[in-house]
């Protein structure tokens, strides 16, 4: 029996995008703390990790078993669980369902706001992005966006009770780094998305207006970043330090659109990771 | 060319970490211009972290590396004058500002020797300024010994600058392999010796 679980769990955990989620988790545990709660609260911070586990982990489930076709026909994702055959559509779909239920339901028991707020993500993720759009147009990663930014918001609301200026501009700057994230990859797996079928910003603007509209939004997101911070009155240092790493996503977004190249692309995808995990970390220790 | 380790990785981060500590935790005690200066050249150790993380080694082959490594004396050089020495702090921000300005903009326009030397020149004299000000600042002015860190990080920096510049140039015969793997220690080193340098009342 245990050897049974831990093979599926084994089987299971290619499915939630471990780095993704941890991703989105430290920007939920970020808005929670930024809103001054204290991270001793065992209670709402666990709750506030696992709910939010358990959402995200859901929809990238979700997302998998609907775009099972498109990952089988992806060099990068053909491998997976479900196009691969290890794992039963069925079976994946009743555990998307039950892992979303779940982390729902363990949200409204800590607050209906909250709830309410994680499952808005979720429903965009999964039907907006996912099944209504990725497969109609490029601008479909705008909702990508939204969902993306949904984790910090919740977590600011579960801290304060409210969705107030503060978490909304923090969704704002995660909803403008994500083009950042997204069209370097897009640009990277190319042929990928060719393949698939699926409609992105190089296939459709060319690759010149991607990475200007690359080097938009990570000037505009460093800045939401910037004012969301200082609106949250964190110190001068910390504050220093984030036009630092701004610094650099700017620079490496403008030099992608003036010496453009593979390496100077992948590592703006890379950077852009590190300047959100930074901005997160800053702002928690800024806080606490 | 040599690919970057996990140990080089480490002491990357560990640079990084350092310099972000004082962006952010030691410049309370400076005017807003030191504070300015010093958040540059800390900065510069910063982004210099991350992106040998990212990019390896290729990275202090590009053409461009210099110019922005220049920051860093210039930057500091412009942080010492302005703290110690106020009352030059004007004609040496004009005078290094502009030989600065001047190099980058040499960089884009005129051939490698040209720009070579313009850069080596503001190099030098801040270099030099960064390595000697704190010497004298101990020697006459009864500074805590601490200040010397400064010098010293100074001096394994342009060490390991002048024998990257001397093999580019020939001048020199030892593999680049060889320079790049110390590259790592050396920026940790130098890093942690001007935090603590600068970091005293």
């Amino acid at each position: 029996m245990f050897a049974v679980i831990k093979k599926k769990i084994k089987l299971y955990r290619p499915l939630i995008k471990s780095l993704q989620t941890g991703l989105l988790l430290i920007t939920g545990f970020t808005g929670f703390i930024s809103s001054s709660c204290p991270v001793m609260n065992w209670r709402m911070t666990l709750g506030l990790l696992g709910s939010l586990f358990l959402t995200v982990s859901g929809s990238t489930i979700l997302n998998m078993v609907y775009d099972r076709d498109i990952d089988s026909r992806m060099k990068r994702t053909v491998h997976r669980p479900l196009p691969s055959g290890q794992i039963k559509a069925n079976e994946a779909l009743l555990l998307g369902l039950t892992v979303s239920l779940l982390g729902i339901g363990w949200a409204y028991l800590l607050l209906p706001l909250y709830a309410l707020v994680i499952f808005g993500g979720l429903f965009i993720d999964v039907v907006i992005y996912t099944i209504w759009l990725k497969r109609r147009t490029a601008w479909s990663i705008v909702w990508g966006g939204i969902s993306g930014g949904m984790p910090i918001l919740a977590g600011r609301v579960l801290g304060t009770g409210r969705i107030d200026g503060i978490g909304l501009l923090f969704m704002l700057a995660i909803l403008l780094w994500i083009p950042t994230h997204i069209l370097t990859f897009s640009m990277r797996y190319y042929e990928d998305y060719q393949r698939a079928g699926v409609p992105t910003f190089p296939s459709q603007y060319g690759y010149r207006t991607t990475r200007i509209i690359i080097a938009l939004s990570s000037v505009a997101a460093a800045i939401s970043i910037g004012v969301g911070s200082f609106a949250l009155g964190l110190s001068w240092g910390y504050l220093r330090l984030l036009s630092v790493l701004a610094v650099g996503i700017i620079g490496l977004a403008l030099l992608s659109v003036y010496h453009p190249s593979e390496k100077i692309n992948f590592g703006l995808f890379k950077y852009a990771s590190l300047f959100m995990l930074g901005s997160m970390v800053m702002m928690t220790l800024g806080t606490l | 060319m040599r690919k970057i380790t996990v140990s080089d990785r480490i002491l990357f981060l560990v640079t990084c970490c350092i310099a972000a500590y004082k962006i952010v935790a030691g410049m309370d005690q400076y005017s807003s211009f030191v504070m300015g200066f010093y958040t540059v050249a800390f900065g510069v150790f910063v982004l210099a972290g991350l992106m040998l993380l990212l990019f390896g080694f290729e990275l202090l082959t590009n053409r461009f590396f210099p110019v922005v490594a220049t920051l860093i004396p210039i930057s500091l050089s412009l942080g010492l004058v302005q703290e110690y020495l106020p009352q030059m702090a004007f004609s040496y921000s004009l005078f290094i500002g502009g030989i600065y300005i001047l190099s980058v903009w040499v960089r884009f326009t005129a051939d490698e020797k040209m720009a070579a030397l313009v850069l080596a020149l503001v190099h030098g004299v801040s270099g030099l300024l960064v390595f000697i000000l704190p010497v004298v600042l101990y020697v006459h002015y009864g500074l805590t010994v601490t200040i010397l860190l400064v010098s010293f990080g100074g001096l394994i920096l342009s060490i390991e600058g002048i024998f990257l510049t001397l093999q580019k140039t020939g001048y020199l015969k030892m593999k680049l392999n060889t320079i790049f793997a110390w590259f790592p220690l050396i920026l940790l080193t130098a890093t942690a010796a001007f935090v603590g340098g600068l970091s005293i009342e």
